[in-house]
């Protein structure tokens, strides 16, 4: 074909800047028509041959562009062999036109048809002629693709180069130092030293990897895609452990870079080491583990303060251990070599190598099933010398071998071990012991004990268990966790003995002493997860709620029956309570026939287990319930029914429909609430309204209801009635939680409020209402972000009055704030700043604020001194001077320890920042070193300590580095 | 710097003392005791090793003596060996760290425990003296190396 423009090749690419445009063309046409490429090339002749090189680099440049844009199956083979043999002469020529060269050929051995004859001719002159090292980032980038590629794609035919090819890749690879193409290079080579065989040139493929490590690079700190050092280094590592004849070179490497004073080139040559042992045979690993155990050793013990260095090398050893676990010849020698030492000091506690040591033989132990067992047999001896020999023996030494020991069982009972020693002599030996220490003492000694018992317990003999049973019967009053957790561990693997001896025996009356039973209760209930024993406790539990009438003990099995319910275990428990003991039923006969005045208590908490177990339940039982006994409530007679309707309400399941008993249960719950002289009962009633104005629809209906509770509420606020205002509290409580429209409206009245002359005290408290946490109250609906939005309310209603900073104002703000995420806080700091400044100002002596407001605010201003917030560095002098007085506040003593934790934290903040006020901290804090209080003291020491010592950690750092 | 004593025996720390229910009661007064004082110093570096004064058994509750009416506190320290030549500098160390936590109605007085170290009358003597004592502190390089022991207890 012919080009498409008149003037001359040579004059087009002198002079025209839209080649592109141009070269878009021909290739379209080129394809379009069918037409024959060596035609192209010949036209292109006069500019790939002119004695400019400039014009013949364009002509090249022209020419592999083209490459790139054609389909990848357009050139047939005769083609292929005219321009590969073009471009392998093209090599020759001069330097400037080398990387289009590169260029063309990347694009030319990726085609589908490309013979694979020609790659060795290619890959010849490039080696001969094209230096790698000379070229810029990205030509090298691009011959590194082309080897990646042929090495990929031309096994066959590379082959026969023989090492000819391996030693052009090394000689091209040598000495790059860009971390993109070192990372592609890391990347590819593993794959390339397997699939080629080395030959005598292993070690220098090695040198090529070996001069990185270990690997010292930062990334440029304006790079958006930096490569991290760590990722170099991990990529390296594989290089370096690519073939299985490389270890004789990477050993020394490691163990040479090991020797370094640099943290980063030991942990490189550690985690090296790691990486050897678990990839090259287990020869190799045999053959230098006295080199590398003599270096390891050094870092070990007494070894380095830096705990990374230490874990990396306890790594090592048990990456080592891993890998030998199969050799069982080799095994033992390997091991007895790192025990020579660690025996000696094992039984040597006070030595300073002890702990290092002790380190060591848990890392062995973990290391493989084989090491595990091995280590057990010398550990075992050891344990029990050190308990029967020495007679004089402090009991705290006791406690300490003990306690390793039990670390020791915890990895047998890991690694699935401890079948394997339930008739060792050593281990029937050190059960002895144990029993003799669980008889006869009462101290930490018997808690270690019990915690290894508890391990042990599917090996213990017979014998053994039965003096456990009835030590652990004589206890099960007064138990401690450690044997609770002992009996419950006793109780999975032998529930039917304890069932006969334990439970039967010690568990099956009605109780009449508190105490007593609220122990054996905390002890055996926990027993309720295992199967076969819950029918029994369930039914002592039963008995003791429902046929028992003493009050006290009654509370006790609901206090147990709640820790049961709260526990992971609860759904299932709950199922059963409800289906086979129908709790539920036999709870509200409970609650209706206690009487009011004595056992309100006992209907409280009846009702709460109640909702426990209803929360628990699918929701058509939920729904069941609900229709089954709302509809018989008389709210405003009966206090029992209010127990009830609690009961069934509080925790319902925000499916469940109550719109039919909507209206009747707000009417009587507000009407109760208002009139009510009992408190609890009032408490039970703006709850279940809360919860109940949470969970309702927003619909007309139910804003009918709620505005006509609202003028009610309106009306009694009018005659000052301050119980309205605490029912408007919890009302729009519930409504804020799900983001109801009207929430705003009853905000607004509440901030109104806080500046009637009568009832401001009440608007304070509403607010506390709105912000606390109330552990039983379920609020079915939780907006996203809802605190957010009350923040945001209570800015709005607030902001202008806060002006005038009203001692309520600020508490209810205080409270407000203490509930909105820091994050709000932070981007509104302009706005509260002032207000917590106010908040935590100390006045005249007779005046003094309201302590919890001050504590709130307190803990907020902290918070932003952690952040180390700008704001605080505007106003330090300020606060620095507040936190002073508060540090002698008269009223409240974590206000003086918080005072004086902010003065801690303000040292946080640069030196310079920080020096005008020393001497006034230092000094002011005095009188705080005296104070009443001890906590408030070890605060005030600690704050003082920092601001004396300002400075001088900023050295110590300096120093480490 | 050569270490005087390479491999010293270490000792269980006490735990944390526990907070107890009257000192959370805002009303009751928790006098200075013993054990209070002792807490301010037990986490005080030693020069040569990076293990507190309580560890190496330097320091020991029973030998801290505080008269909270009186205002008196006697602190008798057991330097690790007899020649230890650190002995002034733990002493030194102890004195500044009581100086700065404790309120200055307290007369301290830090000694050696009688008999355990060579030089322990002229080392006592040394510790007694509160001119020598500001005079060393205005030695800016002694100065950063207790607050060098201090300093880790602080944390």
């Amino acid at each position: 074909m012919k080009f498409p423009w008149t003037t001359s090749i040579v004059d087009v690419l002198k002079d025209d800047n839209k080649v592109d445009e141009k070269l878009q063309h021909v290739a379209k046409s080129l394809v379009k028509k069918g037409g024959d490429i060596s035609v192209v090339i010949e036209e292109l002749g006069p500019a790939l041959t002119h004695k400019d090189a400039d014009i013949r680099l364009k002509g090249m440049k022209f020419l592999s562009d083209l490459l790139k844009n054609i389909p990848n199956d357009f050139l047939n083979t005769a083609q292929f062999e005219f321009i590969s043999k073009f471009y392998v002469d093209r090599m020759k020529d001069h330097h400037s036109i080398t990387p289009q060269v590169i260029n063309g050929l990347l694009a030319l051995i990726q085609m589908k048809n490309f013979p694979h004859s020609s790659i060795i001719q290619i890959l010849q002159q490039m080696f001969a002629q094209i230096l790698c090292q000379n070229q810029t980032r990205n030509d090298r980038s691009n011959i590194f693709s082309i080897l990646q590629y042929a090495s990929d794609n031309f096994q066959q035919e590379l082959e026969t180069m023989g090492t000819d090819f391996i030693y052009g890749v090394i000689q091209a690879i040598d000495g790059e130092r860009d971390p993109r193409n070192l990372l592609f290079l890391f990347e590819f080579m593993p794959r390339f030293i397997n699939t080629y065989e080395l030959r005598h040139l292993n070690e220098e493929m090695f040198e090529v990897f070996s001069c990185y490590f270990p690997i010292d690079f930062h990334p440029s700190p304006n790079d958006p895609k930096a490569i991290t050092r760590d990722f170099l280094a991990e990529k390296l590592k594989l290089c370096l452990c690519a073939s299985k004849d490389f270890a004789q070179f990477c050993y020394p490497l490691a163990l040479e870079k090991l020797e370094s004073d640099l943290t980063v080139a030991k942990l490189d040559s550690l985690s090296l080491l790691s990486h050897a042992s678990s990839t090259f045979e287990v020869k190799s690993v045999l053959e230098n583990f006295d080199d590398v155990w003599q270096a390891i050793k050094k870092e070990l013990l007494p070894g380095s303060n830096n705990k990374e260095i230490r874990a990396k090398a306890l790594c090592v050893i048990s990456d080592i251990l891993k890998a030998i676990n199969n050799d069982e010849a080799h095994f033992e020698i390997i091991l007895n070599k790192i025990f020579t030492n660690a025996i000696g000091t094992l039984l040597n506690r006070d030595s300073s190598l002890f702990k290092p040591t002790l380190e060591l033989v848990i890392k062995c132990a973990e290391a493989s099933d084989n090491s595990c067992l091995y280590v057990m047999n010398k550990v075992l001896p050891i344990t029990l010398t050190e308990m029967t020999t020495n007679e004089e023996i402090a009991d705290s030494e006791k406690c300490d071998i003990l306690e390793d020991f039990h670390k020791f069982v915890c990895i047998m009972v890991d690694m699935n071990k401890l079948g394997e020693y339930k008739n060792d002599n050593y281990m029937i030996s050190i059960q002895r012991e144990l029993i003799k220490i669980l008889i006869t003492y009462d101290s930490d000694l018997s808690k270690i004990s019990w915690k290894i018992m508890t391990r042990i317990t599917p090996i213990l003999s017979d014998e053994n268990r039965q003096i456990i049973y009835s030590k652990l019967n004589a206890n099960l009053t007064k138990s401690s966790t450690e044997e609770a957790e002992c009996l419950l561990e006793l109780a999975k693997v032998y529930p039917h003995e304890i069932h006969k001896l334990v439970l039967e025996e010690h568990f099956s009356k009605k109780y009449d002493n508190e105490e007593f039973a609220k122990n054996i209760f905390k002890t055996l209930s926990p027993l309720l997860i295992v199967p076969e024993l819950r029918e029994h406790i369930i039914e002592v539990l039963c008995i003791n709620l429902f046929n028992n009438h003493l009050s006290v003990i009654q509370l006790v099995v609901l206090d147990i029956l709640r820790e049961i319910l709260n526990s992971s275990k609860s759904p299932e428990i709950a199922k059963i309570l409800y289906g086979e003991w129908r709790i539920v039923v036999k709870l509200i006969d409970l609650i209706k026939n206690l009487n009011i005045e004595k056992d309100q208590e006992v209907m409280y908490r009846a009702s709460l287990i109640m909702s426990l177990v209803i929360r628990l339940l699918p929701n058509d039982q939920q729904m069941e319930l609900v229709e089954k006994y709302l509809p018989r409530m008389k709210l405003e007679s009966s206090i029992s029914d209010l127990y009830i309707t609690s009961g069934i309400m509080a925790f319902l399941d925000a499916a469940i429909p109550v719109e039919n008993h909507f209206e009747q249960l707000v009417n009587e719950l507000t009407n109760l609430s208002l009139t009510t002289h009992d408190e609890n009962a009032r408490k039970i009633a703006n709850q279940l309204l809360c919860s109940l104005f949470n969970r309702a629809p927003v619909d007309d209906k139910h804003k009918k209801i709620l505005s006509k509770i609202y003028d009610i509420l309106k009306d009694e606020i009018k005659k000052q009635n301050h119980h309205a205002v605490i029912i408007l509290g919890w009302i729009s409580k519930g409504l804020l939680a799900r983001g109801h429209p009207d929430a705003a409206e009853i905000l607004e009245t509440l901030s109104e409020l806080l500046d009637h002359p009568k009832l401001s005290k009440s608007a304070e408290l509403a607010f506390e209402i709105i912000s606390l946490e109330f552990p039983n109250l379920h609020l079915p609906l939780l907006k996203h972000l809802f605190k957010q939005k009350i923040f945001v309310l209570a800015m709005k209603f607030l902001d202008g009055k806060i002006e005038k900073f009203s001692e309520h104002h600020l508490t209810a703000m205080a409270n407000i704030l203490q509930i909105t995420p820091h994050q709000v806080l932070k981007m509104n700091i302009d706005k509260i700043g002032p207000i917590l400044f106010k908040c935590i100002e100390t006045g005249s002596d007779d005046n003094s604020p309201h302590p919890k407001r001050v504590l709130l605010s307190l803990k907020i201003i902290n918070n932003f001194i952690s952040d180390k917030h700008q704001f605080i560095l505007t106003n330090l002098q300020r606060l620095v001077k507040e936190f002073l007085k508060l540090s002698q506040f008269k009223h409240l003593m974590d206000i003086r320890i918080m005072a004086c934790k902010c003065l801690e934290h303000l040292t946080k903040f640069p030196l310079f920042t920080l020096v005008p006020y020393k001497n006034d901290v230092t000094h002011d804090l005095i009188p705080a070193l005296d104070d009443p209080k001890r906590l408030v003291r070890a605060a005030a020491v600690s704050a003082r300590m920092s601001w004396y010592l300002l400075g001088e950690n900023e050295n110590d750092k300096a120093s480490n580095i | 710097m050569e270490l005087e004593n390479i491999n010293p025996n270490i000792f269980k720390k006490s735990d944390e003392r526990p907070v107890s229910e009257s000192e959370k009661n805002e009303n009751t007064v928790d006098p200075i005791d013993s054990r209070e004082v002792f807490d301010l110093i037990r986490n005080i570096n030693d020069p040569e090793h990076p293990l507190t004064l309580e560890e190496l058994h330097v320091l020991e509750e029973s030998r801290v003596e505080v008269d909270n009416e009186k205002s008196f506190i006697r602190i008798l320290f057991t330097p690790t060996i007899p020649h230890c030549s650190m002995a002034t500098l733990i002493g030194l160390s102890i004195r500044v760290k009581l100086l700065r936590s404790l309120p200055p109605r307290f007369k301290i007085s830090v000694q050696i425990t009688p008999g355990t170290h060579s030089s322990e009358n002229a080392i006592n003597k040394q510790l007694a003296d509160k001119e020598r004592i500001s005079a060393s502190l205005e030695n800016s390089t002694l100065l950063e190396v207790v607050n060098q022991c201090i300093a880790r207890s602080n944390r």
